[in-house]
């Protein structure tokens, strides 16, 4: 149970969710957007986060589709990591989705509230950020899709009553070879000690990386100096000018741990795509 | 749009019955099912979403009713322990003495049970996935992982 009292609203449509976060705003509360809820309520119940109402977005019919469009393939932010770890299409996806929470957890973590989460992981970014996925955003001014690489900061930089409604991935991306790295302390399932996902295309090879920082990231600095045609020596003894933030200490592993790790498996997958 | 301010009624379809309730929107499912209705083979342990001990299935798929609202069950079919009678899994984990202290058995039982309905020649790696969810402090997982084996033959009719 959590130990404060506010009101729940299911809209079902994102007109009726955009109005009705304007209206609580409006009335002085702090509502919040609402999916699988998973962080939401443990956060909510250890007293590490307040609000005054929830808004479920759960029945918005655009948040809970898979399709196949003329541009790419959309996957609603509603959909639980376990629906998108069933689709196919994007191995990649399927494949690192599949390593956050547990089986049972992944029936309601959702991929729009994993990414916009509060947690320094946030891993279901990782692929779309490779594959520069559109990101589809509903605000009261109405949907707008914006480059995740350009959305993202740090986090999604998302403006007061905004929601993810889902994201669009070119289907060109289908066939990339990936490599996809995640290393954990002790056991499977825990958050990372770092997750690197790899693709390789016709530009060059992409990283993308959560655990190390406080935030997932996407370089293109990063990119560019693993794409320099250095021995991976001195690509890896330079690696940290390029990475945007500092390397996490916490109680599961020191900075030197994680970099001496990160090192190790930086130099496996440029070893790999070096003879792919 | 459904809306709740305060306390309400909810009309949850709970074991195949439908059940009124008097709910506030910061209840737990976990909650409501224990504290309401009586329903108390969900178990509280870590009420984090990690431990798996108040595993029950809603729409068949097994969830953390530690970790969802009860006003968000409104228009599912939940099932619990309670709803379980003499099924193959339930079977089996008595025959296999899959237990030990017993807190963590009905958390096991649902998930393995929506696990043995939804993939019933579940291979290794994915009893391995499915049964991550749920932890025994007893460690008992052994006995377990025969269950789950056993409840298949007996499922197939073997």
């Amino acid at each position: 149970m959590i130990s404060f009292d506010f009101e729940y609203y299911r809209p079902d449509s994102i007109k009726e969710a955009t109005d009705v976060y304007a209206q609580l705003h409006e009335e002085g509360k702090s509502p919040l957007y609402f999916s699988g809820g998973t962080e939401v309520i443990t956060m909510a119940r250890k007293g590490a986060l307040k609000f005054d109402a929830l808004i479920d977005l759960k029945n918005i019919e655009e948040m809970n589709v898979y399709r196949k469009d003329e541009d790419g393939i959309y996957f609603g932010a509603n959909m639980t990591l376990n629906e998108a770890a069933e689709m196919k299409d994007f191995p990649l996806i399927r494949e690192v989705v599949r390593t956050i929470g547990d089986h049972t957890i992944r029936n309601r973590i959702t991929l729009g509230g994993n990414i916009c989460g509060r947690l320094p992981y946030r891993e279901a970014l990782l692929p779309f950020l490779l594959y520069d996925a559109q990101v589809y955003i509903a605000g009261i001014n109405g949907i707008k899709a914006l480059s995740i690489n350009e959305a993202f900061n740090k986090r999604l930089v998302l403006s007061k009553g905004e929601f993810v409604i889902g994201f669009k991935v070119k289907e060109s991306f289908m066939d990339t070879k990936y490599l996809n790295i995640r290393k954990v302390k002790t056991s499977e399932i825990d958050y990372p000690l770092f997750h690197i996902a790899s693709i390789k295309d016709e530009e060059g090879i992409k990283i993308a990386v959560s655990g190390l920082c406080a935030y997932p990231f996407r370089s293109y600095e990063l990119d560019k100096h693993i794409n320099c045609n250095s021995e991976p020596d001195e690509i890896i003894n330079n690696v940290y000018q390029f990475i945007p933030g500092t390397i996490k200490e916490d109680n599961i592993a020191s900075a030197e741990y994680r970099k001496a790790l990160f090192e190790l498996n930086l130099e496996k997958i440029l070893e790999k795509w070096g003879e792919a | 749009m459904k809306s709740y301010k305060d306390y309400t009624q909810l009309i949850l379809k709970i074991n195949g019955q439908i059940r009124k309730v008097i709910v506030s929107p910061n209840d737990t499912l976990l909650h409501v099912l224990r504290e309401k209705l009586g329903l108390t083979g969900a178990k509280p342990g870590c009420e984090n979403g990690d431990c798996g001990a108040c595993t029950v299935l809603m729409d068949g798929k097994p969830v953390k009713s530690c970790i969802i609202l009860a006003v968000e069950a409104e228009g599912h079919e939940i099932t619990t322990i309670e709803g379980l009678k003499d099924t193959p899994i339930q079977r089996a984990f008595v025959e296999e003495s899959a237990f030990q202290c017993g807190y963590c058995t009905p958390g096991f039982i649902m998930n393995c049970h929506a696990m043995l309905n939804t993939i019933p020649d579940a291979d290794y790696d994915t009893i391995k996935e499915w049964l991550s969810s749920n932890i025994c402090r007893c460690t008992g997982y052994e006995e377990i992982k025969k269950a789950v084996k056993k409840a298949q033959k007996i499922a197939g009719g073997l």
